[in-house]
């Protein structure tokens, strides 16, 4: 589709160290806004230090975290710290939208960037910030990561298997959802903007926003007083809804419908349509082992192919279990152009566009190298001369 | 509160809402959270939902599909119009509902709006200027277009189920599907990002957005780590290829865990000098020499943590620098007094007049918050609005409409017959740990929920 992106006249300060806070900044690029990665000298952003890498060997010119966090984004360095890096980041404010925050409320009260501070010379100016536990309460100055996020949302209780330690899901999901909702915040911020005549601040837990994800185990609580547990692969309203083995791999076989009649049809199994312990979602479940070894003489006769392209012939919202390879061959994705090569330092890697491609930058633009645009942004924004920019690098502000 | 714009970001934006089940209606619940008028639209024999899951309290009522806790959580902030979109009645009134509002939202299959002739190219000659958002499965395009998809399908689908799971398992599915709501969420950044390009003159768009294009964002640095070494990670329960430890580690009582998450031999070093073992800080000084030990890391900090309350053994270590938290239940995410000082509940009421908490708008803003602007309305319950003082029609041609069943203020079809959920099978299979007999009372005292004594005693007589 064709058209300006929605954010191309919009610029973003993203001074972040997080999954979650990178990702928002990173969002806003991909809607065309000009987002600058503000690091540390030398240092840079510790998600520099984090993988994957070529080969597992650490650099911080080629972590695939940093790669992704930061696509669409330009790059600075610059000491918040010092006088002089300070001051400079207030002349970048000056032209800027968006501040993205990530620090904790002492840090930011340290580095100056406290939305109070900000704001009394930049009332126009939207201030994120995305942290473990948010900008208030008492547990605002708590470290976090991801598992520290979906245990105390109350995610990580209700996943795994019974009897067993609760299990993290694979990845940054809820940094990353986090992230999401801080990028809703910040563009409905900028929409209001005009009416109330100033900017403001957007404040974003990364445990509220999983406790979002988690809020139906919630409602078993308030409405009924249910505390949620683990069941494992399965669903807690009936079965089969879960992932089974099957020839050459394992798929997801769901079906939600009170009668089993159709698995049946499907699987050749009359047990199916006809056993009194198959009767309803409820009773299934409870008898989910012995419907699961019926289930499994089916599946394992067949491929996951012929498995989802049965189910989904006969309306059965059946999926594949897929992995990463399979997903870049994936016939609906690579129909659709889900998938863009990127070069950078570390080699060309292929990722997912932004879902909203329609409203996204035509290519991405790779992460920037550790300041790899300090003179063009210091001088373009910040109106410095080849002689002060000289000056700053040799004292270690940029 | 003081010095708070009582003005909601998105006032002004009027929002038509054909969605249904839950990625849909989570976008718009976020919508409506933030200040947009949000009508949501059932058809009189296809009501969204509200029959499913339970009742509050476990009493389903006179009105049962007034009373899914399910349908109220996922459809709060919003109005309510039934219409039949078949009929060419209930068509009229769409487009004229369609000629003054900003956004057309809905997650059918792509075959369903075409089918109607409801779709964008139709509707863009009653409104040039109108976002049509369609959120399918699988897109609008493509060879599996039309393929079933529910939330938990598109997390196996991801490559996130084929990534989570404990150590030499199989691949485990997530507890909570979480493909509905992150297809949502990228659904209203959709809906944002074309209202910021109309604003700048460019006009309606139809965006297609298929959910399972949204989750994958979520294995973004999985697919770079294929691509730089042609390997998909182990299944690795709860360890991290960063942070070592990390682990959920077992607390004094039944069934209770900390989460411990170790991000610098600084963190570590703290960590054993708080339980007092500062010989394994020595013995495992590095990340690496922790990840290769972890059974022996784990066996030392489960004695200490397993002796202690998770709430203490997580207050212990923050307050030495270390990330951890208790793995909270349901129940102590509802009671958490650091989200009660944040302000992240809010009460919303429910249609026998109680209230209960949900948690609120996704993000805080400090001038113009978000917040739950009504409760999940009932079946209908906008229609004289709609109808009457948006569209102007005048109390006959109502009338009409309601004897033609295009619409209705209950479901047109045989609903059925709602018993109240057997708390005790929900016991044996393990879907429910515990069922608090106090909960009525601890919302009270904490939230100062209103909750009158039940009607009935189903919740305590069905244990």
């Amino acid at each position: 589709m064709s058209g300006a992106t929605p954010l191309s006249r919009c610029r973003v300060l993203d001074v972040s160290e997080s999954v979650g806070a990178s990702y928002c900044a990173r969002l806003l690029g991909d809607m065309g806004a000009d987002v600058i990665k503000v690091e540390r000298p030398a240092l840079g952003d510790p998600t520099r230090r984090r993988g994957p890498f070529p080969g597992g060997v650490p650099d911080l010119e080629m972590s695939g975290l940093f790669l992704w966090l930061n696509l669409n984004k330009r790059g600075v360095t610059l000491d918040l710290r010092s006088t002089a890096g300070s001051s400079l980041f207030r002349s970048l404010c000056a032209s800027a939208d968006v501040v993205v925050t990530s620090q904790l409320a002492s840090e930011l009260e340290v580095l100056g960037l406290t939305y109070d501070e900000l704001s009394a010379r930049f009332p126009l100016l939207v201030v994120a910030s995305v942290t473990g536990f948010g900008l208030s309460g008492p547990n605002a100055e708590y470290a976090s990561t991801e598992i520290i996020a979906a245990a105390t949302s109350g995610q990580l209780f209700i996943q795994g298997d019974r009897g067993q330690p609760p299990l993290k899901t694979a990845g940054q999901p809820f940094e990353h959802a986090a992230g999401v909702h801080a990028a809703i915040g910040i563009l409905s911020a900028l929409w209001v903007r005009d009416a109330i005549g100033r900017g403001q601040l957007v404040d974003v837990a990364v445990q509220e926003s999983a406790a979002h994800f988690t809020q139906m185990a919630m409602t078993w609580y308030t409405h009924l007083g249910v505390i949620q547990g683990r069941i494992g692969s399965r669903m807690p309203f009936g079965h089969p809804f879960t992932i089974l083995p099957c020839l050459d791999g394992y798929v997801a076989i769901t079906h939600l419908p009170q009668s089993t009649e159709m698995l049946t049809v499907l699987t050749g199994i009359q047990a199916f349509s006809s056993d009194p312990r198959f009767l309803d979602p409820l009773d299934r479940l409870q008898h989910a082992n012995e419907m699961d070894e019926l289930l499994m003489q089916w599946t394992m006769q067949h491929t996951k192919d012929e498995i989802v392209q049965q189910g989904q012939q006969l309306r059965m919202a059946f999926d594949y279990v897929n992995e990463i390879p399979e997903l870049l061959e994936d016939e609906q994705l690579t129909d659709r152009g889900a998938f863009e090569a990127i070069d950078f330092s570390g080699g060309t890697v292929t990722v997912p566009r932004p879902p909203f491609r329609m409203l996204a930058v035509d290519s991405m633009r790779r992460a920037p190298r550790l300041g790899e645009h300090n003179w063009d942004v210091f001088s373009d924004l910040a109106g410095c001369g080849g002689e002060e920019l000289f000056w700053l690098e040799a004292a270690g502000v940029i | 509160m003081a010095g708070k714009s009582q003005r909601l970001p998105l006032e002004g934006i009027r929002v038509v809402d054909l969605t249904r089940v839950w990625a849909g209606p989570y976008a718009t619940r976020i919508l409506g959270d933030l200040g947009a008028e949000v009508i949501k639209i059932e058809a009189p024999f296809l009501p969204d939902g509200r029959t499913g899951g339970y009742a509050l309290d476990n009493e389903p009522g006179d009105d049962p599909w007034e009373s899914s806790g399910i349908y109220q959580k996922n459809n709060r902030s919003k109005r309510s119009l039934t219409l039949d979109l078949r009929q060419p009645e209930g068509q009229d009134v769409f487009k004229k509902l369609v000629a003054i509002s900003d956004v057309v939202i809905e997650n059918y299959s792509p075959r369903v709006m075409p089918q109607l002739g409801l779709d964008y190219a139709h509707l863009r000659e009653v409104n040039p200027a109108l976002i049509f958002v369609s959120l399918p499965g699988f897109g609008a395009s493509g060879p599996q277009k039309d393929w079933l998809a529910y939330g938990t399908t598109l997390d196996s689908h991801s490559g996130l189920v084929s990534l989570t799971g404990y150590q030499d398992g199989p691949p485990h599915r997530m507890a909570i599907a979480i493909g509905d709501p992150v297809g949502g969420m990228y659904g209203v950044l959709a809906v944002m990002g074309a209202l910021f390009r109309r604003r700048a003159g460019d006009g309606g768009s139809h965006l297609d957005l298929a959910q399972s294009e949204a989750l994958i964002q979520f294995v973004g640095p999985f697919f770079i780590d294929w691509s730089m070494n042609g390997r998909m990670p182990d299944r690795a329960g709860n360890r991290d290829p960063d942070y070592a430890p990390q682990d959920c580690f077992p607390c004094a009582g039944d069934d209770e865990w900390v989460a411990i998450s170790v991000t610098s031999d600084v963190e570590w070093r703290s960590l054993c000098g708080l339980i007092g073992e500062s010989a394994l800080a020595l013995e495992y000084p590095t990340a690496r020499d922790r990840r290769a030990s972890h059974e022996d890391v784990v066996r030392h900090i489960s004695r200490w943590t397993s002796v202690r309350p998770k709430m203490d053994v997580a207050a212990a270590l923050q307050a030495v620098g270390v990330p951890a938290g208790p793995v909270n239940t349901s129940r102590d995410v509802v009671f958490d007094p650091h989200l009660a000082v944040r302000g992240a509940f809010e009460l919303v009421s429910h249609p026998d007049g109680s209230t209960r908490p949900q948690i609120g708008p996704m993000a805080h803003l400090s001038e113009t918050p978000g917040r739950v602007t009504r409760p999940a309305p009932r079946f209908g319950a906008d229609n004289a609005y709609v109808l009457g003082k948006l569209l102007g029609l005048d109390a006959e041609r109502v009338a009409e409409l309601e004897a033609l069943k295009v619409i209705s203020d209950q479901p047109l079809i045989p609903l059925p017959d709602r018993q109240p959920i057997k708390l005790e099978r929900w016991l044996q299979v393990g879907t429910a740990v515990r069922v608090d007999p106090e909960y009525r009372e601890l919302l009270r005292e904490q939230h100062g929920a209103t909750i009158p004594e039940p009607t009935t005693s189903s919740a305590r007589t069905a244990l």
